[in-house]
């Protein structure tokens, strides 16, 4: 089931929640686990049922299996153990991203494997104690806000939360207010932006005119963030209402004013797990130049697997930290010169990035990189204008977006009754458009 | 107080959701898949209104044809090796009206390879067209797409030159939209749009060329005269009942030859789709196209013509090219261009 389907939001959602608010506060991990249980098992395609009993199970079976690996780990330090544990547990993770695409795959492995490790992690290293009670440890596993695509959330670290999870109003008035905004960037902006960078696969990269191609990366780059962006959001919201306090995904990347901060701001908790639990055990940038260079390369490369095994995201992540490595050694100083010429350089470079992430094929790859500069003929130049035309508002939303003034509008608005008009508009349109369109699923669900 | 408001709107939205999601639900997952509700269902959906008109006038036209034996949801399951291809694509004769009679068999389409031993009136792939067949029959790489090879033939050398197209309007679909984007031949125009269907043409909707504002068909019909009429529509009509598309094409075409007496009419058969895109869906199947395509054939006469681009673009199994296309259903841009040659090649075989 996906947040952005009817019977998600208009069907589970709303149910789940009476129930749950319905009953006493010391029940709600237990429902949370029965419904997250039951959310897993209709993402499963309802044709082959069998195949979402079988995802609880490996789902069950990983929880249980972490569980009780936790209480092992805590006491006497058995390192030996944790590495095997990680061991199968990225074995695992590398059988999916081998056979990633795959619908018979249980989904949202990779987030709940990187939340399982990290909790192993800590345990072992005497940052966390091991959680004694299965019911608590199971709910911040499984919870369905993050189950699918994050964020990635080490389940212990809501574990204080979940025997006092918060009973506000405002909270879930709150929480609403984000999973409607959430909802309202995938739907609304999101989904019809994707519509343009389809078009360009239709028309064909070495068909297409340079401003074509250009609009379309373009459109590719701000779908992916308000899809991402907005599931994230939409995740918050709901931890929020169900009394959780889910870890921020997104702090407006594109504000940036280098790759390297970019990373910092753009789906913050695999980031941040690979420096927490890759970098920093590597050395870091303590070991000098040569060690940190490798450092980096080996977290990138890490990265560029996490996303899938394809060549294309090696090059994606090889560029990006070939960048950083620059940005490091000497580009940093250049750019902390000129606040304009940093902001030009991050948002190209980033753009450029997205082109290896957007195209699978390495021969098309080539053709759109051309295209971008100019290469290779052109069928139609006047191709863009139509489309500008066409996209131009949502465009220009979605750039909107991207800068810091919509949250402070909304900061604005949030606590007066503008605000809620406003979602209750946003709400129906985007339930309006779920109801009428084909749905994209979340862009990060294939991961 | 605060509290009291914020629990107030709370509730409501809830409750809100909740009822429009079982209407939703009841609706779109529960009634129509049951062949209920289509009409007016008195579920209070405050976008109803917002609904498109275009697409509830074709729904209910479609809904209304009564022919219950070629619903939209019709399991096509023949193997796809009877390819549309194989008719002549110069026949300007009337070809029968009357149904194919294929046997519907039990077995999945997943062999492209096994001609169906029930069906002795197709002919083998490679039959002889009075055209010299520009689909290349080269084995297929996998077991599932077939390779796509240039044609030998010079279509633009050997076709009717750009000043043929001077007098042209193109009516038709996203396939026509490709044309006019990217294959703008002579000084033809382009009454087109993504999506578009006959039932949406007779229904009014209004598309705009460089040379016309939006208006009907109807209106640019009857203020402009065009020398030759090229009518490529039907891969948005699959999905419906057989009859509905015969009906209207009929309606259509009748409307264009009055309004345009002296045009010559050219009616393009329907280009599959890839097999990939096809997928389970049955009305994208050769099988189902090659149908439809009889039917446009079957409006052939003195004046009136059909052309067969699946000559050019579809594999011996009659699924479009895999690698001629980006979404499976468009040929990308650059292939527009030999499709529009092939087009002028195609008409002088015709010898118009």
């Amino acid at each position: 089931m996906q947040f952005n389907s009817i019977e998600f939001l208009c069907l589970f959602l709303p149910l789940f929640l009476a129930i749950y608010y319905i009953f006493p506060v010391v029940w709600r991990k237990y429902l949370l686990i029965l419904g997250s249980l039951l959310f897993y098992f209709f993402s499963a395609d309802q044709s082959a049922p069998w195949l979402g009993l079988v995802w609880l199970g490996v789902l069950l079976l990983i929880t249980l299996a972490t569980w009780f690996l936790g209480r092992l780990l805590e006491k006497p330090k058995r390192g030996w153990l944790l590495g095997l544990t990680l061991g199968v547990l990225f074995a695992v993770l590398a059988f999916c991203k081998v056979f990633q695409g795959g619908t018979w795959l249980p989904p949202g492995m990779s987030f709940y494997l990187f939340g399982v490790s990290a909790y192993l992690i800590d345990v072992y290293r005497g940052r966390l104690r091991a959680e004694t009670n299965l019911g608590s440890y199971a709910a911040g596993v499984v919870m369905f806000p993050k189950l699918l695509s994050g964020p990635i959330a080490n389940p212990a670290s809501l574990q204080y939360q979940m025997d006092r999870p918060r009973r506000s109003l405002e909270e879930i008035h709150r929480g609403l207010g984000e999973l409607i905004l959430g909802l309202s960037m995938k739907v609304i902006l999101g989904d019809r932006l994707g519509s343009l960078w389809a078009q360009a696969r239709t028309v064909g990269f070495d068909s297409i005119s340079p401003g074509f191609a250009w609009l379309a990366l373009l459109a590719f780059a701000l779908r992916l963030y308000l899809d991402f962006w907005g599931y994230s959001l939409m995740a918050m919201g709901l931890g929020r209402m169900l009394g959780f306090h889910l870890p921020r995904n997104f702090r407006e990347p594109y504000r940036a004013k280098s790759v390297s901060e970019f990373y910092r701001r753009w789906h913050i908790t695999l980031n941040q797990w690979f420096r927490e639990y890759l970098y920093i055990p590597l050395g870091g940038n303590r070991k000098g130049t040569a060690r940190t260079l490798l450092n980096l390369a080996i977290v990138w490369a890490a990265t560029g697997f996490w996303h899938g095994v394809g060549g294309n995201y090696l090059i994606w992540a090889a560029f990006l930290c070939l960048l950083i490595m620059n940005e490091r050694l000497w580009l940093g100083k250049f750019l902390e010169k000129s606040r304009v010429l940093c902001h030009i350089y991050t948002v190209g470079a980033i753009l450029l990035s997205w082109v290896p992430f957007a195209i699978g094929d390495l021969g098309e790859m080539t053709v759109f990189l051309g295209k971008l500069f100019g290469l290779g003929t052109v069928l139609n130049p006047g191709d863009a204008l139509p489309l500008l035309i066409q996209y131009g508002w949502l465009l220009l939303a979605g750039c909107l977006l991207a800068t810091p003034l919509p949250r402070k509008a909304w900061q604005l608005l949030r606590r007066s009754w503008v605000g809620d008009v406003a979602l209750f508009v946003l709400f129906w349109v985007g339930v309006y458009f779920l109801a009428t369109s084909a749905q994209d699923p979340f862009q990060y669900f294939q991961f | 107080m605060k509290n009291r408001y914020l629990a107030l709107l709370c509730a409501i939205v809830i409750t809100l959701i909740l009822v429009t999601g079982i209407g939703i639900y009841l609706k779109f997952i529960v009634l129509l898949p049951l062949g209920l509700g289509q009409e007016d269902l008195a579920v209070a959906l405050p976008f109803r209104i917002l609904a498109d008109e275009g697409l509830r006038y074709s729904v209910r036209l479609a809904m209304n044809a009564t022919d219950p034996t070629t619903a939209p949801t019709t399991e096509i399951t023949t193997a796809p090796t009877t390819q549309a291809t194989t008719q002549a694509a110069t026949e300007t004769t009337a070809a029968p009206t009357t149904e194919p009679t294929t046997e519907p068999t039990t077995e999945p389409t997943t062999e492209p390879t096994t001609a169906p031993t029930t069906e002795p009136t197709t002919e083998a792939t490679t039959a002889p067209t009075t055209l010299p067949s520009s689909a290349p029959t080269q084995p297929p790489v996998t077991g599932e797409s077939w390779r796509f090879i240039e044609p030998q033939i010079d279509f633009a050398a050997n076709g009717k030159g750009d000043a043929w197209f001077d007098d042209v309007l193109f009516i038709g679909d996203s396939r026509v939209v490709g044309f006019r984007d990217y294959a703008r031949t002579g000084g033809a125009e382009y009454f087109c749009n993504g999506g578009m269907s006959v039932f949406q043409v007779l229904a009014g909707i209004q598309c705009a060329d460089q040379g016309f504002e939006a208006q009907s068909l109807e209106t640019l019909l009857s203020n402009r005269r065009y020398g030759k009429i090229i009518i490529s529509l039907g891969i948005n009509e699959c999905g419906y009942p057989l009859s509905s598309f015969r009906s209207a094409y009929g309606e259509l075409l009748q409307k264009v030859k009055v309004l345009q007496p002296g045009a010559t009419i050219i009616l393009q058969g329907i280009l599959g789709v890839t097999r990939n895109y096809a997928g389970d869906r049955s009305y994208f199947y050769p099988e189902n196209i090659r149908k439809f395509n009889e039917v446009i054939k079957s409006n052939t006469e003195s004046g009136v013509y059909y052309i067969d681009p699946n000559t050019l673009f579809a594999d011996p199994d009659g699924y479009l090219y895999t690698a001629i296309s980006g979404d499976g259903c468009h040929p990308t841009g650059k292939y527009y261009r030999m499709w529009a040659d092939w087009i002028s090649y195609a008409i002088a075989q015709l010898g118009i």
